[in-house]
């Protein structure tokens, strides 16, 4: 009995403090008359403190669990608005959304930290430039066949990839002093796939960035099929059984959820990234596209066929013990009387996934219009 | 603000219950085979529904008795006003949990 009083100590610490004593003390007077089985009785005393944690007035509804649809969809919306507003406005996501405003990027890298000697040894179309800080600001002094090896007229679209962070740009052809640092933009012969590598020229060894764009669209495309992959291995994607009427309204709720999550997913991680990592992370994204699909499923199959609220008052009935002879499992109640949905505790062959059953008129007296 | 009763056939058979006189919360889980998790959740929402209301028995009753005081339920006005729907819609009710009016006929 100590184990049990103990049990049910514990189970009291979910209770809100207001309320803890009152609590105990109806617990612990129901367990003086438990005759057997006195520790299903008490496991049950976890539940009855989390209804009661979830059940006092203060409590406010997680911020997943949205109940009417258009609050649901205008939520992911809102999400959706506030990625794609980061994404377009942070320098990786939109480096990786947008295409480069340089006609061969994928041809032009940057060294750093070239003198200019080396830089004049170069065997390759190239242009220098040097930073100069004042505490208002960083410019660059560039040699004037900038444009011509960027392929494009110098603009704060074009200039914006270049490194040092710049804000204003001068080009001429300087006399540059022996020694002077900077950086080289460079033409190669051929695209470099590789972000960062290390260029061999003249015998010297130069670390290299390339000004191209990562391609954001085929990876998205493998990262994408990849979470439907793990989704469709990791949960069932059996909705369940339902009646035939309203499906549009469901599967177009569905869509348009899932479609939104994918943008949240993709514009978040790739913020995240800008802010964690520098470069695209498809692991973030792998990862951001299977929680947000699996959540998509899970709160698809909470809701009601009829008007797509979340339904509710979900409640235990049978036991595991009478399985054979009984149901098991959880009913749910569409507080809108439209129904209420069974979901098998453990599926047989009978009931293998949830089913809903619908409410004529006739009920409507038990339901709150 | 109270708020409007829902009613699921597990709280039917609680009321059920109730009103055959199995009126603390160990006695409708003997009766109903419901697990204690879902019996005193289902016991406060009908309560805070106005369907029941509670009320810890006297120490002195208890203290008499040589046992801890229970907390007793009982039927409101609306709760019997409910529990009559749902008798006409589950008829088995009834006869699962015999009324104390029932038993005397």
């Amino acid at each position: 009995m100590t184990l049990h009083r103990a049990m049910i100590r514990m189970a009291a610490w979910l209770v809100p403090v207001t309320g803890r004593a009152a609590w105990l003390d109806e617990w612990q007077s129901e367990l003086w008359y438990v005759r057997d089985g006195a520790t299903g009785f008490c496991l049950g005393a976890f539940r009855d403190a989390l209804w009661v944690r979830r059940n006092r007035e203060s409590f406010r509804p997680g911020l997943f669990r949205i109940v009417s649809p258009w609050r649901c969809l205008a939520a992911l919306t809102l999400l959706a608005a506030i990625g794609i507003f980061f994404a377009f406005h942070l320098p990786l996501p939109r480096s990786v959304l947008l295409p480069s405003p340089l006609p061969h990027a994928d041809r032009l890298a940057v060294i750093s930290d070239i003198t200019v000697e080396q830089y004049r040894r170069l065997s390759l179309e190239a242009a220098f430039y040097r930073t100069i800080h004042t505490p208002v600001a960083t410019t660059a002094l560039a040699t004037a066949n900038l444009a011509e090896v960027l392929g494009v007229a110098p603009s704060e679209a074009a200039l914006r990839d270049l490194p040092g962070h710049v804000r204003a740009w001068r080009l001429q052809d300087e006399s540059l002093a022996p020694g002077t640092k900077g950086f080289a933009v460079v033409l190669l012969r051929r695209p470099e796939l590789q972000r960062h590598w290390t260029l061999t020229l003249n015998g010297e060894r130069f670390a290299c960035s390339s000004l191209g764009h990562d391609r954001f669209l085929p990876g998205f495309v493998l990262v994408g099929l990849l979470s439907v992959l793990i989704v469709a291995m990791t949960t069932p994607l059996n909705l369940g059984e339902y009646p035939s009427s309203h499906s549009w309204q469901r599967w177009g709720f569905l869509v348009a959820k899932i479609v939104l999550v994918q943008i949240v997913a993709c514009c978040g991680s790739l913020d995240l990234a800008s802010i964690s990592q520098p470069g695209f992370q498809p692991h973030g994204l792998l990862i951001g596209l299977i929680l947000c699909t699996r959540w998509a499923l899970a709160d698809q199959r909470q809701r009601c066929p009829d008007c797509l609220r979340l339904l509710s008052t979900p409640t235990r009935i049978g036991g595991a013990s009478h399985v054979f002879l009984a149901w098991y499992g959880t009913e749910f109640i569409c507080l809108q009387g439209h129904g209420l949905l069974y979901v098998p505790e453990i599926p047989t062959s009978s009931y293998s996934t949830q089913r809903w059953q619908s409410l004529d008129d006739s009920w409507s007296t038990l339901f709150a219009k | 603000m109270p708020l409007e009763p829902k009613l699921s056939h597990t709280a039917a058979i609680i009321l059920q219950a109730i009103h055959a006189g199995h009126v603390y919360g160990y006695s409708v889980m003997e009766m109903s085979g419901l697990p204690s998790g879902t019996v005193y959740p289902a016991l406060r929402r009908l309560e805070r529904d106005g369907l029941i209301r509670s009320q810890w028995e006297s120490d002195a009753v208890a203290g008499s008795e040589l046992r801890p005081a229970r907390k007793y339920y009982k039927l409101t006005r609306s709760g019997n006003i409910t529990l009559d729907a749902s008798q006409q819609r589950y008829p088995l009710l009834t006869k699962m949990f015999p009324s104390p009016e029932a038993e005397k006929a």
